[in-house]
């Protein structure tokens, strides 16, 4: 009886470190603007209609999104936040593009980039990994796991 | 706007220089498809089997300090250039958009969600009433004028109108047959084309869509065409429903088409419609079937000049997309022309490109 609850304890702690330890890898993405955007936070549907150039304003200001160039990134932001795959996306802005002339979010080349730019426009949307949010510059509007 | 070959490639190697010198970057895209067709009747050109590259149509946009300009050009039969669309805007906000220039009148939703793209839309062919006005087409498609339109969240869902004023259209002849002409630089009336579109997207039902337009004009006839006193008081109300569940979109547009002949004081009431069915499966192989009607009065002036005819229509086809920018269309049309009293069968496929 005394074995079989070792057993058990042992077995019950791994699964918890198991599952701390995933949940702990579990890795987030920030939706970072300008910090002069008129809101401080966002819903993940108003994110959506940004990046599909259906939200182009808030108040007076005219939101400039941006993309990121890291593949993985940009896969889990158009899975989880647009729910679209990324074959469906880009067939969308060209489709976007050509009937409305609305441009499609420009593309950065890095975090770095990203949170550079956002925080010189007005306006200025885009998406980096959580940790590597810094600057005076731009303020987190929304967080969202994403998986390991 | 025929045969601006030069003029037309002035205007993009000028917006091209200018692309290096302003600091914007206007990046160049477009559409192209090559198609073969067989036919066992109809129009002769077809009845052999030929293949043709349809239009190359080449469009692009930017926003230069808030301003926003779209230009699109169609390369048609290969040797004429048709500015399709240009427009300058200005965004005030999500409500409120507003365009001038050449753009496509808001009848409808075939007309503005495909334009000239061929591999955007779900068939090789367009409905035989929405083809544009110098392929025959019935319906004012483009236009020259003011535009406004927005996109407002309503509690019942989103709402998106657009409401236009521009140059009505006129009847011309070109290539030895009466068309529809969207009097590009002047009016040859006093009436200006009104016309609007509202369209709902209600929260209740996800993925539905509906909307109604409306486009109301005096169209009269130029000196070219025969005979020359065409005085056409018309008022088009349209109809459409989009319904998007799981991987199955259905689409239904109906149109009634008013046309008071001002001169003999007669009133015609005409009607066309399509409803189209497609199935995408893994966003790869996409069957599709479409049904559409055309129906109009023999003595409807409008329609005598522009030779139309009654005309049934069932196309069958699959659609596999190679990728998001490139697809193949392989299709079944089943033609009724109440008109001749023919029916034929058409058989086509087609390879088109977005780049």
């Amino acid at each position: 009886m005394n074995n079989m609850v070792k057993w058990g304890g042992t077995v019950g702690v791994m699964v918890l470190l198991l599952w701390g330890n995933a949940y702990a890898m579990a890795k987030e993405l920030a939706v970072v603007s300008n910090k002069d955007f008129p809101s401080n936070a966002i819903t993940a549907a108003r994110v959506k209609e940004i990046y599909l150039g259906e939200k182009m304003t808030e108040g007076s200001v005219k939101i400039k999104p941006m993309e990121h160039n890291d593949e993985v990134l940009k896969k889990r932001f158009i899975e989880k936040i647009m729910g679209s795959s990324i074959d469906g996306y880009k067939a969308y802005w060209i489709k976007k593009f050509f009937q409305e002339g609305i441009i499609p979010p420009t593309n950065k080349a890095s975090s770095a980039d990203v949170l550079q730019s956002v925080a010189q426009t007005s306006g200025g949307i885009g998406y980096v990994w959580a940790d590597e949010v810094k600057g005076d510059g731009v303020k987190v509007l929304l967080k969202v796991e994403v998986g390991n | 706007m025929k045969k601006m070959v030069m003029g037309g490639l002035i205007l993009l190697i000028s917006i091209l220089f200018l692309n290096g010198q302003s600091g914007y970057a206007f990046e160049l895209n477009g559409f192209a498809d090559v198609s073969f067709t067989k036919s066992t009747k109809g129009a002769d050109e077809f009845r052999k089997g030929d293949f043709a590259f349809g239009t190359l149509d080449l469009y692009l946009a930017q926003t230069l300090d808030d301003i926003d300009i779209l230009l699109e050009l169609g390369v048609e039969e290969g040797d004429e250039i048709d500015v399709e669309r240009l427009t300058i805007g200005y965004t005030f906000s999500d409500a409120l958009k507003l365009r001038v220039g050449r753009f496509h009148t808001p009848l409808g939703f075939w007309n503005n969600a495909y334009h000239h793209g061929v591999q955007l839309q779900p068939t090789i062919e367009r409905p035989d009433f929405l083809k544009f006005e110098d392929d025959g087409g019935i319906l004012p498609v483009h236009v020259v004028g003011a535009y406004a339109s927005g996109r407002v969240d309503t509690p019942v869902g989103v709402l998106e109108y657009g409401a236009m004023l521009g140059n009505g259209p006129k009847i011309t002849r070109e290539g030895g047959v009466d068309v529809l002409s969207p009097n590009n630089i002047s009016d040859n009336n006093n009436g200006k084309a009104i016309a609007f579109n509202v369209a709902l997207s209600p929260t209740v039902v996800s993925g539905l869509k509906l909307g109604v337009s409306g486009h109301t004009a005096e169209i009269k006839g130029d000196s070219t065409v025969s005979p020359t006193i065409i005085e056409i008081d018309q008022t088009i109300l349209g109809a459409a429903v989009i319904y998007s569940v799981a991987n199955v979109e259905i689409t239904g547009e109906y149109f009634s088409i008013q046309d008071k002949d001002a001169i003999a004081d007669k009133d015609y009431n005409n009607g066309a419609y399509y409803g189209l069915i497609t199935y995408a499966y893994k966003e790869k192989w996409i069957p599709y079937l479409m049904y559409e009607n055309m129906s109009i009065k023999d003595a409807d002036p409008y329609f005598m000049s522009l030779g139309t005819v009654d005309t049934t229509e069932l196309t069958t086809g699959l659609r596999y997309n190679i990728n998001y920018r490139s697809c193949l269309k392989g299709e079944y049309r089943r033609i009724i022309d109440g008109g001749d009293d023919l029916d034929w069968n058409e058989y086509a496929v087609q390879w088109a490109l977005a780049f």
